[in-house]
């Protein structure tokens, strides 16, 4: 008789186990991220997948979407297009999973995006530079960074009412510096402007630009050259700006959207005093004007960031951040089941969404969220980001 | 010594032995074994791995599954090419992905610009890679040791320049993309079971070539030269002409791997071929072992799936694989396959008789 009651007594608690509230919470909804964790872009991804991971804990501390909790499933794609794609398919055999993040890299999101598109899944890229796949206008892919179009129409702006003339400019070896060049040349030379394209280039691990510079420098002097624009991102930003410097060049020098970082500054020192440049609103956030709608958001997610982490957040934070709020945005906004069909409509439907870096539109015609208006002006003054306005271009 | 420890073993048998005979033992079938042609039932093991490989997509119907032994089976391509010339003629190449990456741009230039068929341009991506190898090799040949380790490693990155520079040609650092799926005749491998058994159907034609082929008289006298280049010059082998012979032969199963993965991952771009790819094919020369043709498919299918695997620790997957390559490196110098089967008969001796020694009989 002991025995069945203290039977009963299990069996009733296991059933009230069971049916409690937190057994019975609905599914999570499992988001890929498919990024680089190791390899050149490690450190970029890490603080990408820490904005990331601090946004879902937001939301599901919030209560999820409708008792959906949002899940991350990280893989390491080691910036090898072959583990890239096989992370895409483990991705899409797991029929829970309903949008897949990443990769960083332009040369894996060629063959990710090719896959999204067959195997009809959601594939949002972080950083979309290349402009022959984004040509390719494809149903499933969407684009979360600044395009090279809307950074090269700012940079033109900015040279237009710095009245520049002729610019010299020295870009990077890959594609996203390859394709900020042309585009700079198509846009400047409708405005006029005559821009002269060096035949020297740098790679992202180069360490001194010295030899490319004295070769430029007859060029810049005999052409005489309003400014320089370094077309280039990462480390060697600010060695370009120093050793032009230290060869005695004294002409402005412009950057790209890829200058806003500490730590440029801090390589760079004095020499990067006055560079001016198109920036991501989170660079200059707490200058921003008082009724920007996306200031209070910045300013929010950085205490939150810094309290997590210890320090600020930076743009690929920005970009960390956008794209869990895009995610989470269409899943409010999904009519009925969510499925990988559902959630892509409800994506290329986003209207007005509010986030770190602007407004994000999208569109059956248009994957790319930002526009030129999510970009700000800044220059480096004392060791400092400081945004400038131009009148008639902001 | 195999006899008698393996008569102590099924005398004492106890069962918690089968926690670690099994796996060995399946480990022993599963891992090649370079000795085999020495014996009788090489025939019979080799129709097991066959139907291993042609039956193994059938159990685990799963796409990724399919995918990661897609990459592995190129990847095999790669290392069967190179283990000939470094296993077999003892010569060191550095520049291997260059010919994988000629092999892609090839098939991507013919088949995006010019309309011709993946077929015609994998014809097309062998006769060029061999190309490019026979003018390449002519000279370089003539090197030995860590000096051609050098001159091919410089091949190597003078391809990419060439290929990062010439943007009209290859799309310069951005690449070629939408190259098409392979096809025969109208048929298309448009899923990656179909690629699959393209990929490996490949790999078995070209192991069943290799196979041969070291076993003829080219390939004793590529032994030969490995062992000492002045031994084999003085009995009358041409070395240069040999070691060229099988230099062109590598840089022909590369041009065919790198026309595959070119319709496979369909674009081209030159970060791809770069040493990214390069030490890897090396490691699984040398982790599936020197001098035997079993061990560099063992070898592309293992770091493969190990990649694959570990990509979910992240940024630790990086230290984790090294220290997995570190301690296989430790364990099994001559490679996984040709150590396994003196390691399991040495454990198999080794429990066998504890009880014995622990009782002071032997």
């Amino acid at each position: 008789m002991k025995n069945i009651v203290s039977l009963l007594s299990v069996l009733t608690l296991i059933f009230v186990v069971w049916t409690s509230p937190a057994h019975v919470a609905e599914k999570p909804y499992k988001i890929g991220v498919n990024l680089e964790f190791t390899g050149p872009w490690a450190e970029v991804t890490k603080t990408v997948k820490n904005a990331m991971v601090l946004e879902v804990e937001r939301i599901n501390k919030m209560g999820g979407i409708d008792g959906h909790l949002l899940e991350l499933l990280f893989e390491d794609n080691g910036f090898d297009p072959g583990r890239a794609a096989a992370n895409m398919t483990k991705f899409t055999a797991d029929k829970e999973i309903i949008a897949i993040v990443g990769p960083f890299e332009d040369n894996l999101q060629a063959t990710t995006r090719a896959i999204a598109e067959r195997e009809k899944i959601t594939n949002m890229i972080i950083c979309p530079s290349n402009p022959m796949v984004r040509s390719l206008k494809q149903k499933w892919a969407f684009n979360i960074a600044q395009s090279d179009i809307i950074v090269s129409q700012k940079l033109v702006d900015l040279s237009l009412a710095r009245k520049y003339k002729k610019v010299l400019v020295f870009h990077g070896a890959w594609p996203l510096a390859q394709s900020l060049a042309n585009y700079y040349k198509a846009f400047g030379e409708e405005k006029g402007m005559k821009v002269i394209i060096s035949q020297e280039t740098h790679k992202p691990t180069d360490i001194d630009m010295t030899p490319q510079i004295i070769k430029l420098k007859p060029i810049i002097e005999k052409e005489k050259v309003d400014a320089f624009y370094a077309c280039t991102g990462g480390p060697p930003g600010p060695i370009i700006c120093k050793n032009l410097r230290t060869q005695g060049i004294k002409i402005p020098i412009l950057g790209t959207h890829a200058f806003g970082f500490g730590f440029i500054i801090a390589l760079g020192g004095e020499a990067m005093e006055g560079v001016e440049f198109p920036a991501a609103k989170p660079v200059v956030f707490d200058q921003l004007d008082e009724n920007d709608p996306v200031r209070p958001v910045n300013i929010d997610f950085d205490k939150r960031f810094r309290d997590r982490y210890g320090v600020g957040a930076d743009q690929l934070a920005g970009y960390g951040h956008d794209t869990i709020g895009l995610i989470y945005d269409a899943l409010k906004r999904c009519q009925g089941k969510v499925t990988r069909a559902t959630f892509r409509e409800a994506l290329e439907n986003t209207k007005g969404l509010k986030s770190c870096h602007g407004i994000y539109n999208y569109s059956p015609t248009d994957h790319d969220g930002l526009s030129k208006t999510d970009m700000v002006f800044v220059r480096i003054e004392g060791g400092k980001f400081k945004r400038f306005k131009l009148p008639g271009f902001e | 010594m195999s006899s008698q420890p393996a008569k102590g073993a099924q005398k004492e048998f106890r069962k918690r032995d089968l926690f670690y005979l099994v796996p060995l033992w399946v480990l022993s079938l599963i891992a090649p074994d370079p000795y085999l042609y020495h014996k009788k039932e090489f025939k019979r093991k080799d129709l097991y791995y066959l139907g291993a490989i042609g039956l193994a997509p059938l159990t685990w119907s799963d796409p990724h599954f399919h995918h990661v032994m897609v990459l592995a089976g190129i990847y095999a391509i790669l290392a069967l090419g190179l283990s000939l010339f470094m296993g077999y003629a003892g010569q060191i190449s550095l520049g291997h992905a260059a010919f994988f990456g000629i092999g892609a741009y090839t098939t991507a230039i013919l088949t995006t610009r010019h309309g011709f068929s993946p077929f015609v341009a994998l014809w097309a991506s062998v006769l060029s890679a061999s190309a490019v190898a026979y003018l390449i090799g002519r000279p370089i040949l003539k090197l030995k040791g860590y000096f051609l380790a050098l001159a091919t490693l410089g091949f190597g990155e003078i391809f990419l320049v060439m290929v990062r520079e010439s943007t009209d040609l290859t799309g310069g650092v951005i690449g070629i993309f939408g190259i098409p799926w392979f096809s025969v005749a109208g048929f298309s491998f448009d899923t990656y079971l179909k690629q699959y058994y393209l990929i490996w159907g490949v790999v078995a034609g070209l192991f069943i070539f290799s196979k041969n082929l070291v076993r003829s008289k080219l390939g004793r006298a590529l032994l030969a030269v490995a062992a000492s280049e002045d031994a084999a010059s003085s009995v009358g082998i041409n070395v240069p002409r040999i070691k060229l012979e099988i230099f062109v032969l590598g840089a022909a199963f590369a041009g065919l791997a790198g026309s595959l993965f070119a319709c496979i991952m369909s674009t081209a771009n030159p970060e791809t071929f770069g040493l990214g790819v390069t030490v890897p094919i090396v490691m699984m020369v040398i982790l599936g072992g020197m001098g035997t043709i079993y061990g560099p498919v063992a070898g592309a299918i293992l770091l493969t799936w190990l990649m694959d695997i570990l990509s979910r620790y992240q940024e630790y997957s990086l230290p984790i694989y090294s220290i997995i390559l570190i301690l296989l490196l430790i364990f099994f110098p001559d490679g996984i396959g040709t150590r396994l089967n003196v390691r399991i008969l040495y454990l198999i001796g080794y429990w066998a008789k504890k009880r014995k020694r622990d009782e002071g009989k032997l």
